[in-house]
């Protein structure tokens, strides 16, 4: 480390930039040196934490903008950037089981805490899928510290046969955060109701239980009938 | 299917949906699909609608929730006070606290076992040592048995500066 003025210090492959700069544009340039300066120190800044409530592995999406803006503002426009929002519109936000997919790193060391404490770690964020981000925070360029695609299987943790019966991930990876298709998602994703020619009915397929108190099960029986002419079997039975 | 898996041809039977409210209070809905063989109808789905009335239970408060100390000298011990407040109709018992990054050191935590009635509140002290130099936000965990606790675990988070 070199030390310049009080309380300022550049290490020695700054200060050999520096002397370059001036051997290859003189020394009328000030304001170049000026900017270069300033470059420098942005450089430095970024990436960096947000905020004092991140204090583990994770570093919360407000990190990431700092150097993925772009891709950031494409993600903030979809359904994980406002996966907590529908948990608390469900009045869902204090059931472990649901906040597991819909915050970063619950149950985890540095993950989501609740919304008074961690609130920047409550969404589906890039750390979600990518993992937690400290270690790539601090050393951006090593491609280990980030999980930079992540698989089928990772989604599959979340998006389960009874939570998203038709997830198919080719189409929805696309989904995350690009921006063509973020655009057109209602032309590129299939309705869920594309049953036809039903051969199996019920007489009733929506169920108003009422209210019921916690610890009691809520029943429901209902009549199912084979309508066709072949025999049906019940191969699986999944709840979300 | 109560025990029924294959329907004939013309066939009927009674379907049974069971929803375990057990840990899950609020408004739900829930579908189920039953998965078929048939190719031209590879499911039938259900909706389940409703709401789960909360079991009386215990409920905890803590103030502060996230504490800035500013700065301490290396090796030095910091005593923070708490009030436990139990906002449920049901008694609540602290069986344990501890630090959650183990980037601390708890050196003391007096009276940790408590049990505070309904709509009563105690005084909490936990006193810890950082365990590193630098900027630091600690997480301290109370194990409870409070509904709100998710996990069982509450947390209060410190923050501040340990200076070499």
């Amino acid at each position: 480390m070199v030390g310049l003025k009080k309380g300022i210090q550049l290490n020695n492959d700054t200060v050999q930039s520096f002397i370059v700069f001036q051997a290859n544009y003189g020394p009328h340039k000030p304001r170049l040196l000026l900017g270069l300066l300033i470059f420098g120190l942005l450089l430095h800044l970024c990436p960096h934490r947000a905020s004092a409530e991140i204090y583990g592995q994770y570093v919360g999406s407000k990190t990431c903008t700092d150097c993925h803006v772009e891709i950031s503002h494409l993600w903030s426009q979809t359904p994980h950037a406002k996966a907590y929002g529908s948990l608390l519109k469900a009045k869902q936000q204090d059931l472990p089981a649901c906040l597991q997919c819909h915050v970063v790193g619950y149950g985890e060391t540095g993950g989501f805490l609740d919304q008074e404490l961690t609130l920047e770690l409550a969404g589906v964020q890039c750390e979600s899928c990518h993992g937690p981000g400290l270690r790539h925070v601090d050393a951006p360029d090593d491609g280990q510290n980030i999980i930079r695609s992540p698989a089928e299987k990772d989604c599959r943790t979340c998006h389960t046969a009874g939570q998203d019966l038709h997830f198919d991930f080719q189409r929805k990876v696309a989904l995350v955060h690009d921006e063509d298709t973020v655009s057109n998602r209602g032309q590129t994703v299939k309705p869920l109701s594309s049953r036809v020619n039903s051969t199996l009915s019920t007489d009733k397929t929506i169920h108003e239980l009422g209210r019921v108190q916690e610890g009691t099960p809520a029943i429901v029986y209902t009549r199912v009938m084979n309508d066709g002419r072949e025999a049906i079997r019940v191969t699986d039975v999944i709840s979300s | 299917m109560l025990g029924k898996h294959q329907l004939e041809p013309k066939e009927d039977t009674v379907l049974k949906i069971i929803y375990n409210t057990d840990g899950r209070p609020g408004p739900y809905e829930k579908r189920v699909y039953l998965i078929t063989d048939s190719l031209v109808q590879p499911k039938l789905e259900f909706t389940l609608k409703g709401e789960v009335l909360p079991a009386p239970a215990a409920r905890i408060k803590v103030e502060p929730r996230k504490v800035t100390i500013g700065s301490l000298q290396k090796g030095s011990q910091k005593t923070i006070g708490f009030r436990v407040s139990n906002e449920g109709d049901r008694p609540l018992e602290i069986t344990k606290i501890y630090s959650a990054t183990g980037r601390s050191v708890v050196i003391r935590k007096r009276e940790e076992k408590k049990r505070i009635p309904p709509k009563e509140f105690t005084e909490l002290e936990i006193t810890f040592q950082p365990a590193t130099v630098g900027p630091f936000v600690e997480v301290f965990l109370i194990d409870s048995n409070a509904r709100n606790a998710l996990s069982g675990q509450y947390a209060v988070m410190v923050i501040g500066e340990t200076e070499p």
